[in-house]
């Protein structure tokens, strides 16, 4: 049995444009980018229409060419971001690379609250992963929250494999830090 | 001797942390990761809560109702009826 499966164009943006634009914007902190991304998603969707091989739904053909297009963002992008430089891990780490008194990680003791059903938690590891540096941000949300390999995510910013676990190292200490500040000790 | 070989710092085990995560250590990396852990709260704690975010960022969902532009939705609902 086969499932008839036929777009309809003429609906997309009644029916899809909020959530994509939803989804979009939490990867992407630009409102404005993530229109224009938006907006090209509909339109190569429009101009691919007779390619669409009914494999999928309409709704995650839609998901696939938006995603598509957030790496593309970070692809035209990373020309303008600043490459890893001075020793930002310094905030964190002394002389001797230990822990500084003030950054060393707190017990949160939530592990047990199941913080992830808290609304809280991911409002504010969204504020968090927006403060992070535009580099930083695009290979974690290329990285966590689009699933990609890290080989692909060198690739499409042009960076080398040991600035990519410079990135992700910062990432985490920063992201973690603003957790503790922002959420633990709401 | 073998103490200088074992031994890393608090920095570098969460770096090591990091590509533990993605299965790019090496079994020695690994060894040295544990020892370092065994003794370090610091960097437990570290691993503990940073393996929380990593696993839960792909379920953000934005809280806020945010609306695109209505007049961009607009234009955008034009270019594909035309």
């Amino acid at each position: 049995m086969t499932i008839e499966r036929t777009l309809e164009p003429y609906k997309w943006v009644d029916k899809y444009l909020d959530e994509l634009y939803h989804y979009t914007l939490t990867r992407v902190t630009d409102s404005g980018f993530a229109e224009d991304i938006v907006q090209e998603t509909f339109l190569s969707a429009w101009r691919a229409k007779d390619t669409y091989k009914a494999e999928a739904s309409e709704k995650s053909w839609l998901y696939a060419i938006c995603k598509n297009k957030i790496i593309d963002h970070f692809r035209i992008n990373s020309s303008n971001m600043i490459k890893p430089s001075s020793a930002e891990e310094d905030i964190y780490f002394d002389e001797a690379d230990h822990w500084r008194d003030k950054a060393t990680p707190k017990e949160w003791g939530v592990y047990d609250r199941h913080p992830i059903e808290t609304k809280e938690f991911y409002t504010i590891l969204e504020l968090c992963i927006k403060k992070l540096k535009d580099i930083q941000q695009s290979v974690f949300v290329m990285k966590y929250m689009e699933e990609q390999e890290a080989e692909s995510i060198c690739k499409v910013l042009d960076i080398t494999p040991s600035n990519y676990w410079v990135i992700i190292h910062r990432c985490k200490l920063h992201l973690r830090s603003c957790l503790e500040k922002n959420w633990i000790n709401m | 001797m073998l103490k200088e070989l074992l031994e890393i710092s608090c920095k570098q085990a969460t770096f090591l942390a990091s590509k533990r995560e993605a299965g790019k250590t090496s079994i020695f990396e690994n060894v040295k990761l544990k020892l370092h852990n065994t003794i370090c709260d610091s960097c437990r704690l570290f691993d503990k809560q940073t393996t929380l975010i990593s696993k839960n960022a792909k379920h953000i969902h934005n809280h806020k109702h945010v609306a695109m532009r209505p007049e961009r939705k607009q234009a955008i609902k034009d270019m594909i009826m035309k």
